[in-house]
């Protein structure tokens, strides 16, 4: 193959990893900041009604 | 340079997003495992895009290399490494997950003793200068915006300072996704653009030397070797260590290590060949460049508004990614390694993290100084890998694959005089230059040979006399 296609190639390549790489990258930040907030929402609804802390 | 007002905002933009991100990413720090390690909750995505971009800040010198030399910038820059890359991968990531450590110097303690982990830390300290990156940025400054190189150097350090001091290692995080995107995207669309303006392969076989298109560039065997043993100092890299321990589990180091040179691989070949190309241009009389900034000349000759911006910014992007991490990676040394652990045992997590945020202030001042003092970024390079390397590897190693006894003792020997030999090996090169101003090495030998010899003799010896005499 043509030395300038391979050059033309890796370009497109790189952006493309890099597209896919980012899309898990803030699935994964969104996710995580779900959750942490979720864990808050939980420790402030506790902190409110302490006797759901206490274990049954 | 010719650069328009729609690519200076691009710039500012960048910025300013750096700075808001500064701002937000301070809730997100709840404790001091927060802070330094972003609380060990690293997935493969976030470990490889960090991971890259820090990485990679040295495209200046990889233009440099590139220009003045050609391919032998992907052997000595890009192959070599990956070799080491795979090594650190398949043999070491996860054992330095499984430790739950925070440092380098964390790891000599576990292996030697606290004099070893004391003089490992001034050692991980000259590693991890940002200086040659600062002097980067400071030149990419000096030519968009026209103001001195000191200027420059103070701007970017001040801006640096601010996000990385509130975020700590969350904040590095976050700006070095914003980082990663812009370096790619900044690098592989200039290599398409330049073969149609300029034209295909072609172009290059007749306007470079010949050396240029080999992948030895005309380089000495010896050089060659010298700068893949250079190559070693992923082994010693702070960077690496730290996202192996921020990592969730201990599977991910190694998968995103395999990613990451996937991507590194793509990424050298892009920036080798733009470095080629801006040569071949500036033989054939199409623009006027100089081996260290060129790839700023050749961006300006051939990207319209916009794509120019983003270039630029892509640039300034892959620098300022490793300038945080290698700043924040300076204060930890000092905070963790010296203060918390030799100095202040009893030290709370707050003093802990306040004596991090002084190292930040700390470690870039010297790196401004450094910055100020050398003017090649290649020599800074060199000169820092080659005695934080011949200290630091031999007893890194022997405590990692050794399994008999170790000695306290032949760790700091070994520390100690191998660095010793090459910096009096460095020192005489420089005492000595030769007509073109390089330095003249004792019988044309690099000093990291004698360096790394030296550690590792003495390692041997004083660790089989010093074992025998314990028992």
């Amino acid at each position: 193959m043509d030395f300038t296609i391979l050059l033309i190639l890796d370009a497109i390549i790189l952006i493309i990893a890099t597209v896919i790489l980012s899309y898990f990258f803030i699935k994964d930040v969104f996710k995580k900041n779900n959750k942490s907030n979720e864990n808050l929402k939980k420790e402030k609804f506790n902190i409110k009604n302490p006797k759901n802390n206490s274990k049954k | 340079m010719d650069i328009s007002i729609i690519d200076y905002i691009i710039i500012i933009l960048y910025f300013i997003i750096l700075f808001i991100i500064g701002l937000i990413v301070k809730r997100k720090v709840h404790g001091l495992n927060d802070y330094f390690l972003a609380g060990r909750r690293l997935t493969l995505p976030i470990f490889v895009a960090t991971l890259v971009s820090t990485w990679y800040g040295g495209l200046l010198g990889v233009g440099e290399l590139s220009f003045n030399y050609g391919l032998v910038n992907w052997l000595t820059q890009g192959f070599f490494w990956y070799l080491v890359y795979l090594f650190f991968a398949f043999f070491l990531a996860n054992k330095i997950r499984r430790t739950n450590l925070y440092t380098i110097p964390d790891q000599l303690e576990r292996f030697y003793d606290k004099k070893s982990r004391f003089l490992g830390s001034i050692f991980n300290f000259i590693m991890v200068t940002p200086a040659a990156y600062i002097l980067s940025l400071g030149l990419i400054f000096n030519i968009l915006f026209g103001w001195e190189l000191w200027v420059s150097i103070f701007v970017v350090s001040i801006i640096m300072i601010f996000y990385t001091i509130r975020g700590g290692f969350i904040g590095v995080i976050y700006t070095d996704f914003i980082q990663f995107i812009l370096m790619m995207v900044g690098v592989a669309m200039i290599i398409p653009i330049a073969i149609q303006k300029y034209g295909g392969f072609d172009f290059l076989v007749t306007n470079l030397p010949e050396t240029h298109l080999t992948l030895t560039g005309g380089w000495s065997t010896q050089m060659i070797l010298v700068w893949g043993l250079l190559a070693f100092w992923t082994l010693a890299d702070p960077g690496f260590y730290q996202r192996c321990y921020a990592s969730k589990d201990d599977k991910i180091p190694k998968k995103g290590i395999l990613i990451a040179v996937g991507f590194w691989l793509l990424f050298d070949i892009c920036t080798t060949f733009t470095g080629m190309y801006a040569a071949a241009a500036n033989n054939a009389g199409l623009i006027t460049a100089e081996a260290t900034t060129s790839y700023l000349s050749i961006a300006a000759s051939l990207l319209p508004p916009v794509f120019l911006g983003i270039f630029l910014t892509g640039l300034i992007a892959t620098v300022m990614s490793t300038v945080d991490s290698f700043t924040f990676l300076g204060a930890m040394n000092i905070s963790h390694d010296l203060y918390k652990n030799i100095f202040k045992p009893d030290a709370t997590d707050k003093q802990v993290m306040n004596a991090t945020k002084i190292g930040i202030f700390i470690t870039a001042g010297f790196a401004i100084i450094l910055a100020l003092f050398f003017d090649s970024i290649v020599t800074m390079w060199y000169t820092i890998g080659t005695i934080g390397i011949s200290a630091l590897i031999v007893p890194i190693l022997v405590g990692f694959f050794y399994k008999g006894k170790k000695s306290p003792i032949a760790s700091i020997s070994s520390m100690i005089f191998g660095s010793g030999t090459s910096v009096s090996w460095l020192i005489i090169g420089y005492l000595n230059l030769d007509q073109w101003g390089w330095p003249q090495y004792i019988a044309g030998i690099e000093p990291l040979y004698p360096g790394l010899m030296v550690s590792f003799f003495v390692f041997v010896i004083i660790n089989f006399i010093h074992v025998r005499r314990i028992k």
